[in-house]
């Protein structure tokens, strides 16, 4: 029978946790949490905007309290100097709302020394800067992650294991972490409310790490061995038609159709994301930059190069701060060369509802920002931020939109006020 | 006036004195280090001090915590909250366990010669615990 990662994840857990009680051992127990409640606010017609692209939204709403409105809350066990674990649910504006949904951290750790540190269940991943931190809002300066690049990635943890290395040396301190695992990731497309589940498999990633004085480099690799999507009942239903079609024999529209059904079937590809990060702190100035690729063969993978840099300066309690983040595609936008319609007029939905579902997962986008952190108390922030976003055409991939609005380009801004607390 | 003077100084002396103190076991083999470096294991940055592993590093809560970071780390204790709560709900590390008063403290290093912790006074002759670093704010 096979046994899914999360339910191995558990299963590990529990006779993990049942082995230490069985051996009576004291358990120290930390429950804490985070949370923000926020209103973000868009001003555009047919577009509704994501934090990431997992989330459900209704492209007829122009405000939300769902964007980043987030609650996370942790159990942490520590049985002795060696070994402990934690468990972390969050309640975020997912699609589903199952317990293994929810659970975004469960993981046995043994830490044996200064330098090693092995975990085990579910995992966070290190491969981007902030993935493993992408919801602790009160963590950073931002009211949310750059969209451009944490808005597309659909993994932040691994159902596997994890293990880092740390150097403790005084002149050149560096780590090395790897992580390996599966993951899957449900969402929503939002032109046909039709849900789908990411299956990553194989996912490695490793991360290397420089920290000198106020200064942490990182240089990142990860690579996904298997991506396969299984999608919702509409996507399902255009599949078939255009492999119908491609089974016609219809000189070029035929190839055109098969064309456009080996670029929507996605089944055991791969992924490739570089990563490079610069993180600079001194309690006044924040510096932080994170440069990106992702590279697959498939067009309706979301793939290019791109980054951000965020520059904050503190005046006591207050931290204005300023944001640019890009996205530049790697493919040209799809377009099928012949008229489908001038062979069969019902053929012209088909070739529109193709150049759609493959065009509408392009990501090509630019965002100035502009924000404030107001520290109220030591574990109590407010934050203010103002995004103006030059999308561009056949670019909406991080966007709820309205098919009509793919083929031109336009602007957006974004108005968001949250309050991020730890506890 | 001669008199007043040394009333004022009387007055001022505990707070011109008031410091804060690194501290360890007297079974602990720490004895040279900087500042940076103690700043360094309270931010999960390092986890050797003077070559030895510390396997348990024992914060504060309140007033002592923030005059500590201010000293150590020049952050704010919000600043210092933001760090660790990257860290700690990551899943990346543990973050250091908070005690309330200096008497803690000393109970946990007693029992574990690879702890370190600080507080706001200076521990008795004779009570099994050195100081390593004086912080003068």
């Amino acid at each position: 029978m096979e046994i899914k990662p999360p339910i191995a994840v558990r299963a590990a857990l529990s006779v993990s946790l049942l082995l230490f009680c069985c051996q009576v051992v004291a358990v120290d127990w930390s429950v804490s949490g985070f949370g923000t409640l926020g209103y973000t606010y868009e001003d555009e017609d047919q577009l509704a905007y994501r934090r990431d692209i997992t989330q459900t939204v209704d492209i007829d709403d122009n405000g939300s309290w769902l964007t980043d409105s987030n609650f996370g809350l942790q159990l942490d066990g520590r049985f002795n100097h060696q070994w402990s674990f934690t468990t972390q649910l969050l309640l975020d504006n997912s699609t589903k709302h199952d317990l293994d949904e929810l659970t975004e951290l469960a993981f046995i750790r043994y830490v044996p020394n200064e330098h090693w540190n092995f975990r085990v269940g579910r995992v966070g991943v290190s491969a981007y800067a902030a993935a493993d931190s992408r919801y602790i809002d009160y963590g950073y300066l931002w009211v949310r992650p750059s969209q451009e690049l944490y808005g597309g990635i659909v993994f932040n943890s691994l159902d596997g294991v994890g293990v880092s290395y740390l150097s403790n040396n005084p002149e050149f301190n560096w780590s090395l972490k790897l992580e390996y695992g599966s993951n899957n990731q449900r969402g929503e497309i939002p032109q046909t409310n039709d849900d789908y589940t990411a299956e990553l498999q194989e996912v490695l990633s490793a991360s290397f790490e420089v920290m000198q004085d106020n200064w942490k480099w990182q240089a990142s690799y990860a690579n996904v061995g298997s991506l396969s999507i299984k999608q919702g009942a509409s996507i399902q239903t255009l599949q078939s038609q255009l492999q119908q079609v491609s089974m016609l024999g219809i000189p070029g529209v035929s190839e055109e159709a098969a064309q456009a059904y080996e670029a929507m079937t996605l089944d055991d590809e791969t992924v490739d994301y570089y990563h490079l990060a610069m993180l600079y702190f001194d309690g006044l100035w924040t510096l932080q930059t994170e440069l990106f690729h992702i590279d697959a063969n498939k067009s309706s993978i979301p793939q290019g190069s791109g980054g951000y840099a965020l520059v904050g300066y503190s005046l006591d309690n207050i931290t204005p701060y300023v944001m640019y983040g890009q996205f530049s595609p790697r493919y040209s936008p799809y377009s099928s060369s012949l008229d489908w319609g001038a062979v069969n007029p019902s053929f012209s939905l088909l070739q529109t509802g193709a150049e759609v579902g493959i065009n509408s997962v392009r990501i090509d986008q630019s965002t100035y920002s502009l924000g404030v952190r107001w520290d109220l108390l030591p574990q109590l922030a407010l934050k203010a931020q103002v995004d103006y976003i030059d999308i561009n055409e056949f670019g909406y991939g991080l966007w709820a939109s309205d098919p009509s609005v793919l083929g031109s380009g336009r602007d957006a801004q974004v108005y968001t006020i949250n309050l991020n607390f730890i506890f | 006036m001669k008199k007043y003077l040394s009333l004022l100084l009387l007055l001022f002396t505990p707070y011109s004195a008031a410091g804060l103190f690194v501290v360890v076991s007297e079974q602990s083999q720490i004895s040279v280090f900087e500042v940076d470096d103690i700043a360094d294991i309270y931010l999960g940055r390092s986890k050797v001090l003077d070559s030895l592993y510390i396997n348990q590093v024992i914060d504060r809560k309140g007033e002592v915590r923030r005059r500590f970071f201010k000293s150590v780390a020049q952050m704010r204790e919000s600043q210092v909250n933001a760090y660790w709560a990257k860290l700690k709900f990551s899943g990346s590390m543990q973050a250091p366990e908070q005690v309330e008063s200096d008497l803690s403290v000393f109970e946990k290093l007693l029992a574990n010669p690879q702890a370190i912790g600080y507080t706001s006074e200076r521990p008795a002759v004779g009570s099994g615990i050195k100081v390593v670093l004086e912080i003068n704010e």
